[in-house]
């Protein structure tokens, strides 16, 4: 049954038929409305994406080396993001 | 089970997969590249590449399907059903392969059993061992014996 979907998937790609391919997506890329009800009880157990805040490590012109923290918010994370590419950002034609 | 397929169309000078199948060529490579992970699960030989001992063999295939199956159902996140579309496209091949093996089942049963309780808001996915083993097992059947072509 593996077959029966990889091998007329391997032949589109390989003929370059993407009209037949868009058909079978098309086909089978619907959720039926017995499984609508699955979707909500999966939206509503998803957990959000986790995201990672980095603190940056600054080197002073005197050598010393000093931490730089964030607050664990979204603000935190676009200014350690500004900090950390700040000069690939300089670079860019404004 | 035999396949008919027709040759209907070729690239042109200049053209590659990714122009011609545009946003659905990230989704067939997805759906070929998942398709094969789940034909090989059956070979021996591969299990044997990653020193898995023989008696583990059929709990491996056991969760890797119940695995499949779960990530195929929780990729629904993805789908609007306002719209009726997908909000990732690049998302929807875990349901494609489901939703494929689902509808071309003799039986639904034969796939996976899905019970919901509308009370606690939840769902529960079984599988049968003995029919994740018929899925691959009437694939080469078929492909060896002729008489068979008119079962499947």
């Amino acid at each position: 049954m593996l077959s029966k979907m990889l091998v007329p998937i391997h032949i589109w790609r390989s003929t370059g038929d993407f009209i037949n391919a868009k058909e079978f997506y098309n086909e089978y890329s619907t959720v039926d409305e017995s499984y609508i009800k699955i979707h909500d009880y999966i939206i509503e157990d998803s957990i959000s994406i986790r995201r990672s805040l980095q603190h940056n490590v600054i080197l002073s012109e005197n050598g010393s080396i000093t931490v730089k923290k964030y607050s664990a918010s979204f603000e935190g994370i676009i200014e350690s993001f500004i900090d950390r590419y700040i000069k690939n950002f300089q670079s860019l034609p404004m | 089970m035999v396949l008919f397929l027709f040759v209907i169309s070729r690239y042109e000078h200049n053209e590659t997969y990714e122009s011609k199948f545009g946003d659905l060529a990230e989704i067939f490579t997805n759906c070929r590249a998942e398709l094969c992970s789940l034909y090989f699960v059956y070979f021996k030989e591969i299990h044997k590449i990653f020193e898995l001992e023989e008696s583990f063999y059929d709990n491996i295939i056991y969760t890797i399907w119940l695995l499949f199956i779960r990530e195929a159902l929780l990729s629904l996140k993805h789908y609007n059903k306002e719209k009726k579309e997908w909000r990732l496209p690049s998302q929807s091949y875990l349901w494609m392969i489901l939703n494929f093996l689902l509808k071309n089942a003799t039986n639904e049963q034969d796939i996976m059993n899905l019970h919901v309780n509308e009370e606690k808001r939840s769902y529960k996915i079984s599988v049968n061992r003995y029919s994740l083993n018929l899925i691959l097992k009437v694939q080469q059947f078929c492909a060896t014996d002729k008489k068979c072509f008119q079962k499947c």
